[in-house]
């Protein structure tokens, strides 16, 4: 009794002084030297928000008209659900402002990206609608849309953002799919937003601002202090997500982490239980928003190579391409609509409840394009969902990609 | 199997190993991004009509075992199963009925081992370690894994669905005895703080606006779901009074301190400081808990409702060592339609001088005279000899 008693008080002490000495021996270094869905970063991207509140009938005597419940669709026909995304931003950083330079990127504009400023006080949580967007700040409303969204920890230049060295910022994006009138319906599914912290964090307040580089050109990547130096391009934002160190790659030096060189998911195999089946979003992570005519096809091509394993440890596999935006159901990666059966993400294929999906972009001999892919995953349990951040392996090595910004 | 009752040998164990707290290299902190060789699914429930399904995978091209342990929440008492998974295999089982090994029974895949049922009304977390083939604890950082919370009340489509991922713990190099030192130099430590951003407790702004926000008030639809007057004809208003939408966040956490050999109490106390969106701030507590917690944001705060929408909180653990956590958002309409989403805890710093509400994101964010920004604590996963 005696020995538990001085242990007792040995683990009541030890619960604040001893805890203390250890925390402050602990480790003084956050830094994630591969993207993060669970650290503060300077960069964060939401692969997928959603935006479509305005109800139509599906099916029935008027498809396609606009409802509000199903009565307003005569004929056996169904209103859609309505759609909204809530972005959550939080600057976590407890002593001082920050602001964010975002961007909706628009898929169904060659991926073209529209932007908007952010400014957050210490410690302070900011969330908005997609559909309404927000008066202060001011963020347009986005209503029908389906894209993503990506915010840069900038120096608060509304003229001429340019990213810092600091990580503080975490999201989340909550996807709502909600009918109103009789009898209703309420759907929501949430996932953290994929960070990148930058590799160098300023110890200055306010942080200190990235070096612009030339963002194309014969020196792209080179660092510049005005246009002059950039023969055949501009001297603004080029942020490299790793590095590639080939003569003539624009990005030599990182400012954020690689992207993976493998996602991972776990899914339920597409109509186990007769009635799950799981979306999977991505997204490229080398992104040109300075484009600002549509037509163009600058956003690169990416190959993604699928490997499954089931629980019998068979292995199958598949692949796609895709250019700036991928969002599909599981089964129509590779099988036509109404031929999911036939999928290898399909339960009739692979025979088990479950399976392992990693997913991989294939990379080229290109020096600036790394074909590095991030994403989501969304679960369709009958009428409710998940939406779930995917895993990663490895960063590839000596493979960069970049975004550029106006 | 084996459940352990051995509720009062432990505390020359926990005490050291609370205390055993050392900083060791520069590595990051537990992850929800990338495999680890320690998995902790903070939440799994069978409470009510809900239920806990629970995938684990083995990543690696290696087969691999694996020992988990079922913490239960109000006892602090474990329940332990094995599994052995082959290269690359997915499992997958239902909390409440457990996985047989049966090659025949209707779940197709190869049975990875006996999984225990959990009894009705389970509130607790699961702590998988990847071990040898002596069942040593060993680094190789190939499990995977995820947690899907299900309410059954209406089906297995039920609309209150919610998964995350679960927290891994990378292995570093271990030394293959059943004391785990989450310290950074055998395991990666957990992280010193938590950051969960949450709904304020009330109505549901996107339900107001898009759902049913509010019912009838006269008309034709009397009672009736409704977002605006428009869906009350002919002369009905659309009201919250009679029936209105409701959102909160709700944290589950659970003590990295974890001593399933002589299942002893970390007793976690935790401080918390939230913002809203207006900057204003407010501290809160949680009060002492064996082994793990799981409440209403509002409720560690004294109730004190959010002025705003949305809010986030820093949470860390002044006594008892660090944990780790997972929220669940839980949203209704007006005519009860549930919804719950699940997602995993962001981590931060903390300042190392400062026992109360310093969190950081690098040293210059600490005032003066409180240390340095830290972002791990140590802690010890005890495991019972097998």
């Amino acid at each position: 009794m005696v020995v538990r008693a001085v242990f007792r008080g040995l683990v009541a002490s030890c619960a604040t002084a001893a805890c203390l000495v250890a925390l402050e021996a602990g480790i003084s270094s956050a830094q994630q030297f591969f993207p993060t869905t669970d650290a503060p970063a300077g960069y964060l991207v939401f692969p997928k928000v959603v935006a479509a509140t305005k109800q139509t009938c599906v099916g029935g005597t008027t498809p396609g008209a606009g409802c509000v419940d199903n009565t307003k669709c005569p004929g056996g026909g169904v209103c859609s659900p309505a759609q909204d995304t809530v972005i959550q931003i939080t600057n976590t950083n407890p002593a001082f402002g920050r602001t964010l330079h975002c961007f909706y990127v628009d898929p169904s504009a060659d991926c073209r990206g529209d932007n908007f400023d952010i400014p957050l006080t210490k410690g302070q949580p900011f969330a908005w609608r997609v559909s309404e967007g927000s008066s202060t700040p001011l963020i347009a409303g986005r209503d029908p849309f389906t894209g993503e969204i990506k915010c840069i920890e900038s120096n608060g230049d509304l003229l001429n953002p340019v990213p810092v060295n600091a990580n503080d910022i975490v999201g989340e994006a909550t996807i709502y799919t909600v009918s109103s009138g009789a009898p209703g319906s309420v759907d929501v599914r949430s996932y953290n937003g994929v960070g990148f912290q930058t590799q160098v964090v300023s110890g200055a307040e306010p942080p200190a601002a990235q070096p612009r580089r030339c963002t194309s050109g014969t020196n792209a990547g080179g660092t510049c202090t005005d246009d002059s130096q950039c023969p055949l391009s501009q001297c603004g934002v080029l942020m490299c997500l790793g590095s590639n160190p080939a003569s003539g790659a624009q990005c030599t030096t990182a400012n954020y982490p690689g992207c993976p060189s493998t996602l991972i998911l776990n899914n339920f195999f597409d109509d186990a239980k007769n009635q799950i089946s799981t979306r999977l979003t991505l997204v490229p992570c080398t992104e040109d928003l300075s484009i600002t005519e549509t037509g163009g096809l600058d956003e690169p091509l990416t190959s993604v190579q699928f490997l499954l394993f089931n629980e019998f440890e068979q292995r199958l596999s598949t692949s796609t391409r895709f250019r700036c935006f991928r969002d599909s159901q599981l089964s129509n990666i590779d099988a036509k609509a109404g031929a999911e059966e036939a999928s290898v993400f399909n339960i009739g294929t692979q025979g088990t409840l479950v399976g392992q999906t990693r997913i991989r972009g294939v990379t080229t001999g290109e020096t600036n394009v790394g074909h590095g892919i991030i994403g989501i995953a969304e679960e369709f349990h009958g009428t409710a969902s998940v939406a779930i951040n995917l895993n990663q392996s490895a960063v590839s090595a000596g493979q960069a990609d970049f975004v550029r910004t106006p | 199997m084996r459940t352990t009752l051995r509720m009062h040998a432990g505390w020359l164990g926990l005490a050291l190993s609370a205390c055993t707290l050392i900083g060791g290299a520069a590595l990051a902190a537990t992850t929800t991004d990338r495999p680890g060789s320690i998995l902790i699914f903070p939440k799994v429930v069978t409470t009510g009509t809900r239920d806990t399904v629970i995938q684990v995978t083995n990543t690696g091209n290696m087969p691999g075992d694996v020992r988990c342990f079922y913490l239960d929440g109000q006892t602090c008492l474990e329940t332990d199963f094995d599994l052995s998974l082959t290269r690359q295999q997915p499992t997958v089982w239902d909390a409440q009925q457990g996985r047989r090994v049966n090659p025949t029974d209707p779940q197709a895949g190869l049975d990875p081992g006996l999984v225990p049922p959990l009894p009705a009304n389970y509130a607790g977390a699961l702590v998988c370690v990847e071990v040898d083939t002596s069942d040593k604890p060993s680094v190789r950082n190939q499990l995977k894994g995820e947690a899907t919370i299900v309410d059954k009340s209406q089906g297995f489509s039920s609309n209150s669905v919610g998964k995350y991922n679960a927290v891994a713990v990378q292995g570093i190099s271990s030394n293959g005895d059943d004391t785990l030192k989450l310290d950074g130099t055998e395991y990666s430590a957990c992280p010193a703080s938590l950051v969960v951003d949450f709904n304020g407790r009330g109505q549901d702004r996107v339900i107001q606006g898009i759902g049913n926000g509010g019912r009838c008030v006269g008309g034709t639809n009397a009672g009736g779901g409704c977002n605006s007057s428009a869906q009350c004809p002919p002369a009905g208003t659309c009201s919250p009074a009679s029936g209105t939408s409701s959102v909160f966040t709700r944290v589950t956490v659970v003590p990295c301190n974890l001593d399933f050999s002589n299942v002893t109490k970390a007793n976690v106390t935790l401080n918390l400081l939230r913002s809203d969106e207006t900057e204003v701030t407010l501290s809160g507590a949680v009060p002492q808990f064996g082994c793990w917690a799981s409440f209403v944001v509002e409720d560690a705060f004294g109730g004190t409702q959010l002025a705003t929408a949305y809010g986030s909180a820093g949470l860390r653990s002044v006594t008892g060592g660090p944990v780790v956590g997972v929220a669940e958002s839980f949203v209704a309409d007006s005519l009860a339609n549930t919804a719950s989403a699940a997602v995993d805890l962001h981590t931060r710093g903390v300042c190392s001088l400062n026992a109360g509400n310093a969190y950081c994101n690098r040293d210059q964010d600490c005032p003066a005279g409180s240390g340095t920004c830290v972002f791990t604590q140590a802690a010890v996963i005890q495991l019972p000899a097998h």
